[in-house]
């Protein structure tokens, strides 16, 4: 995971953590103090439907009493009731309907002592009818109100019925009424508030939000109904089963739907959600940039860092920031200059090394050159003193052997004054150069010659006479690894290097021929190093020198009966990689 | 006594004429050939009114449409065009023979065909004579079922009719409302008729929520113009207090308001209407065999007790139990029409359908009397003891449904009847008719699943009630002469004894 990735997800996290439990806490404690509102608006409505009810049940009572007190006024109704004069009997069966209109009520009947019904106002024609029990189950109805099914020719209906009585004659009679309650009533329970007001009663079940009656099978509130809101209190209320002369509990059941509720808590979590995720958002974006700004120059930093080497330590670390990114590019700039000034040192002591080193050798090459010269000369004076006439012919003698340590001198001078050459820079092509050197070494027997040149000049900035060395070298030493049975050589010169500008020049020669194992390619660049049966051991180590001192690098690639592969980069001269840019540029 | 007095008291008297001789069925056998002479007599409602310069107002409490016209389709519309439609003859309350649009009347052909001489000053609205001519087109184009062969004119004032079956005495089914002369000539809305009265003017207002019909006598008759006016959804006796002179109803709170009135006067009319109760889930029982026998021809058994009772207690209004027999339950007549209607195939279907809801006990909108029967039906069907209706009404414990009563708009009764849909049905047939067969017939096309098969219309029908309402008159101003059916026409002022 990359620093910036890091970056990103600890910026993330330190916003969206403390925003998310922002919204969890405020979310929280909205819900609790909206519910607890709920609650209390609900106890208070819960308390005024039980007071509604026992008004309700106190008005039938009432307007019974009224009607009660007309009744017993009532002289037609009198002789009707009490004297059976058949010619006020339909005013008898008409008064209930008066009287139910008079009171404002939904149901009344009047019923004589037997319970007999001699009058009925929302069933007119169901006069005669026994119903003895009605009148002492609505007395012994707590609160003096009940529920009932009354029978109406158009279907049963549900009433909340008192009773009264009035005495005409001695003779009591009953006065059954109620009001109707069918969803209005309990809309009007609900009081318009989001209050849901169920009635189950013994054969079915009314709602404020339903219409129409339910089944018997299903009594409780609506379970769809009851998935969307909360039952807050059950009320009970007498209920008169007139069929089995009995009083039974209906109940009422006050619901709240939580729709409102939800809503609002789903209101509140959409908008969380978006305000977590717009910050989130934002969140992401400024952390990228954060990270970028944080991780660029670090990134840069470690390029510089990746390019620091040995032979390659002029690479910039100055910066102008005042941060800790600043300090350590100083520091690396630091640390870079002080290993400049030890490679410096070091190269000096290589310098003083190998002219030690090289001191020795030529003292014990020249010794080596000497040694036959002066025991000649010594043979000579020997001779000239011992034997003089002698001295033509062992001169001539030995004459082989002092030419041959001349030679070998003249030889050793001239190689060593190959080690420090004169560097005349400037720009050069090292395709010239491999093709120059392609040139010498071609038609040798047995090698086959390959040359792999970059489409465009591949320029850089040295002195040619050493350029070509270092091909040329590398060339014989390849056409030199090769066996008895030849093999081939290949020339390639590439350009190389990053879009930045730093261009590299690339010199690669391979061989088919024995190649090195790894402990030979340790010591291959090594003064005096050599696997060949005839040389100096010098020929690499002067190419690596002169390679280093034109900023380059050399590297070998090989694998013991393989051949093998040096590679050598050199920094392009300025132009080539924009030469190459164009170049490609005309490619694609 | 003061005159008041004396009016109350000569109108009791014609009620109590009315109650004793017009209250039974008209005679159906040999009548005279001849009219009888014109004389005053019971039939004749306030035969002391004066009537006033100024028209009578005549209140209506249901609509009355130009379309039915001649041919009235309830008790307003058999009220207005008593007044203004003809038959060829008249029948009054004791069942005596007037002449009507025809002055003399022959038999031929031994009774089989009756020649009828229109009279002289026979004139439609617009002055033009009534030829024979016209009859025989009107009857062509508008009578549809009828109890003759055929028809044709005998020149311009002659009018012959060729009888299925011979009558002895006059047919007294020419003096069914049903064959009333109109001719749709005119420009008006109004088919023309050659009544006592013409509806001016003949196109009537758009509105017939405020009906307002004016009619004015025809010719130099001595007559009062008469204003009917459609009552609106107020209270009926809002109209009482507005100066109407006549209202016909049998509503009881009107009339007990009218006895507390003193300047108004209400009067029994002849029993109109039967109210009988169909099911045609008896019928289905009957017809797969159930009662085969004697259900098959006789009306099914209801007590007069429990037919007494719902005529007393069940029905708001004048209402006695039924006294049969029933003009479909004279054996023996319309045979051929019993035969013909015998052979239709059943119109309806073998078991009960019911497109779910709750069954139900429907009468007509409007009808009270209809629906206190069928209230109580549903009351005593449901009751702890439904046997006295056993004989005439299922068992509704065996219903898988709740039963209730329903009222229905005429247009919805009438195709629930047609198809027989219901449970039960409260209907109101005229308690009298002057053409059984022809009645028998439109009451088959009206519920064709009554008469099929061996069954017959007299088994399927159970009578309840016979109910008649009452006219309202103000004192003085207006005498009524009232018709075999209960309807009353405006006297002529030589009828009445009255005069300026």
């Amino acid at each position: 995971m990359t620093l910036r990735t890091r970056l990103r997800l600890a910026f993330l996290a330190v916003v969206i953590v403390p925003v998310v439990a922002f919204a969890f806490v405020v979310r929280r404690t909205m819900s609790e103090r909206t519910t607890e509102q709920y609650q209390r608006r609900v106890d208070a409505l819960v308390a005024v439907i039980e007071d509604d009810l026992a008004l309700r049940g106190a008005e039938v009572r009432e307007r019974l009493r009224a009607l009660a007190i007309l009744a017993g006024d009532d002289n037609r109704l009198r002789a009707a009731a009490v004297s059976g004069l058949e010619s006020e009997r339909p005013y008898l069966l008409d008064y209930a309907g008066k009287a139910l209109h008079l009171a404002g009520l939904a149901m009344l009947q009047m019923q004589n002592e037997r319970g007999r019904i001699i009058s009925s106002g929302h069933f007119r024609n169901e006069y005669d009818r026994l119903e003895p029990g009605l009148p002492g189950l609505l007395t012994r109805a707590p609160g003096g109100a009940a529920l009932l099914e009354a029978r109406s020719p158009e279907g049963p209906f549900l009433a909340l019925a008192a009773v009264d009585s009035v005495r005409i004659s001695g003779v009591k009679f009953s006065l059954v009424g109620g009001v109707s309650v069918e969803r209005s009533f309990l809309t009007q329970l609900a009081r318009g508030t989001e209050l849901a007001v169920t009635l189950s009663y013994p054969g079915g079940s009314l709602s404020s939000t339903v219409s129409g009656p339910q089944s018997d099978a299903d009594p409780a509130p609506d379970s769809t109904e009851a998935a969307r809101a909360e039952v807050v209190a059950e009320l009970a209320v007498p209920f008169v089963d007139a069929e089995r002369s009995a009083l039974l509990d209906a109940r009422i059941y006050v619901s709240h739907p939580l729709d409102e509720l939800r809503a609002l808590q789903s209101a509140i979590d959409r908008w969380f959600l978006v305000a977590v995720a717009v910050t989130a958002g934002v969140a992401f974006l400024l952390a990228t940039w954060l990270a970028s700004r944080i991780s660029r120059p670090l990134a840069e930093l470690a390029h510089k860092t990746s390019r620091i080497d040995l032979d390659r330590l002029g690479i910039d670390f100055s910066s102008s920031r005042k941060d800790e990114v600043g300090s350590l590019t100083r520091l690396l700039g630091s640390m870079t200059e002080r290993l400049r000034g030890s490679a410096a040192r070091l190269k000096e002591a290589e310098r003083r090394a190998t002219i030690g080193e090289l001191a020795r050798q030529v003292n014990h090459d020249i010794k080596n050159g000497l040694t036959p010269i002066r025991n000649v000369l010594r043979h000579l004076a020997q001779v000239a003193r011992d034997e003089p006439d002698r001295l033509p012919e062992v001169f001539a003698e030995r004459q082989g052997t002092v030419d041959t340590s001349i030679a070998y001198l003249e030889n050793l001078a001239s190689n060593y004054a190959r080690l420090y050459p004169r560097m005349e820079r400037r720009a050069c092509d090292v395709n010239d150069v491999v093709r120059q050197v392609a040139a010498s070494i071609g038609g040798r027997p047995g090698v086959r010659l390959e040359t792999d040149l970059a489409d465009t000049p591949a320029a850089v900035h040295a002195d040619p006479v050493a350029l070509r060395r270092i091909v040329e070298n590398l060339a014989d030493n390849a056409v030199d690894s090769l066996g008895p049975d030849g093999g081939s050589v290949r020339l390639a010169s590439e350009l190389a290097g990053d879009a930045a500008g730093d261009g590299t020049v690339r010199i690669s020669v391979a061989d088919t021929g024995r190649g090195m194992n790894a402990d030979q390619q340790a010591k291959i660049f090594d003064d005096f190093y050599t696997t060949k049966d005839r040389g100096t051991g010098l020929g690499l180590s002067i190419v690596r020198r002169l390679v280093l001192d034109l900023d380059g690098t050399i590297r070998v690639e090989s694998e013991p009966g393989q051949g093998s592969r040096f590679v050598v980069e050199l920094p392009a001269a300025a132009g080539t990689s924009d030469e190459r840019s164009a170049g490609g540029e005309e490619t694609a | 006594m003061p005159d008041r007095g004396k009016r109350r008291a000569a109108a009791i008297a014609a009620l109590l004429g009315l109650a004793a001789g017009c209250g039974r069925p008209p005679e159906t056998g040999p009548e005279p050939i001849t009219p009888p002479p014109v004389t005053a007599d019971e039939c004749v409602l306030f035969p002391d009114a004066v009537p006033f310069d100024s028209a009578i107002d005549v209140a209506l409490l249901e609509p009355v449409s130009p379309a039915s016209a001649p041919r009235p389709g309830n008790d307003a519309e058999r009220l207005v065009f008593r007044q203004t439609y003809e038959t060829l003859i008249q029948l009054d309350c004791r069942g005596a023979v007037r002449p009507g649009l025809a002055e003399s009347w022959s038999a031929e052909r031994d009774g089989r065909a009756w020649r009828f001489v229109l009279r002289d000053d026979a004139t439609f609205w617009d002055g033009r004579s009534l030829t024979a001519g016209q009859v025989v087109a009107g009857w062509s184009m508008g009578v549809g079922v009828t109890s003759f062969d055929s028809l044709a004119s005998d020149g311009e004032r002659t009018l012959l009719v060729y009888m299925d079956t011979a009558y002895e005495s006059v047919p007294t089914l020419f003096a069914d409302p049903q064959n009333a002369v109109a001719s749709a000539d005119g420009a008006g809305t109004w088919p023309l008729g050659t009544g006592p009265y013409r509806i001016e003017p003949p196109t009537p207002a758009v509105d017939f929520s405020h009906l307002v019909v004016h009619a004015f006598p025809v010719a130099d008759a001595p007559r009062p113009p008469v204003t009917f006016r459609l009552a609106t959804p107020t209270d009926a006796r809002d109209l009482l207090d507005g100066g109407a002179d006549v209202m016909v109803t049998g509503d009881p709170d009107i009339l007990d308001y009218v006895d507390r009135r003193p300047e108004l006067t209400s009067m029994p009319l002849p029993w109109s209407r039967t109210y009988v109760l169909l099911a045609p889930t008896r019928v289905r029982r009957l017809r797969s065999g159930d009662s085969a026998g004697a259900a098959a021809i006789g009306p099914p058994g209801l007590s007069d007790g429990i037919r007494s009772s719902l005529a007393r207690d069940a029905v708001r209004g004048d209402a006695r139990g039924h006294q049969g027999p029933a003009w479909w339950e004279i054996g023996g007549r319309c045979a051929d029409e019993r035969a013909r209607l015998r052979a239709l195939p059943p119109a309806i279907a073998t078991a009960a359908y019911r497109l779910g809801g709750p069954w139900r006990v429907v009468h007509p909108q409007g009808d009270e009397a209809a629906r206190g029967l069928a209230e109580r039906i549903l009351a005593l069907a449901t009751g702890p003891e439904p046997e006295p209706l056993a004989a005439a009404v299922p068992r509704a414990d065996e219903l898988d449904g709740p039963l209730v009563v329903a009222a229905l708009e005429p247009d919805e009764f009438d195709e629930a009847l047609e198809s027989g849909s219901e449970f039960l049905y409260v209907v109101a047939l005229p308690h009298r008719t002057l053409d059984p067969c022809r009645h028998l017939a439109l009451l088959s096309e009206r519920v064709p699943w009554l008469a099929v098969g061996w069954l017959d219309p007299a088994a399927t029908m159970v009578p309840l009630v016979d109910t008649r309402s009452h006219v309202i008159a103000r004192d003085g101003t207006v005498s009524l002469r009232v018709d075999w059916d209960g309807v009353v026409r405006v006297a002529a002022e030589v009828e009445s004894g009255g005069g300026r």
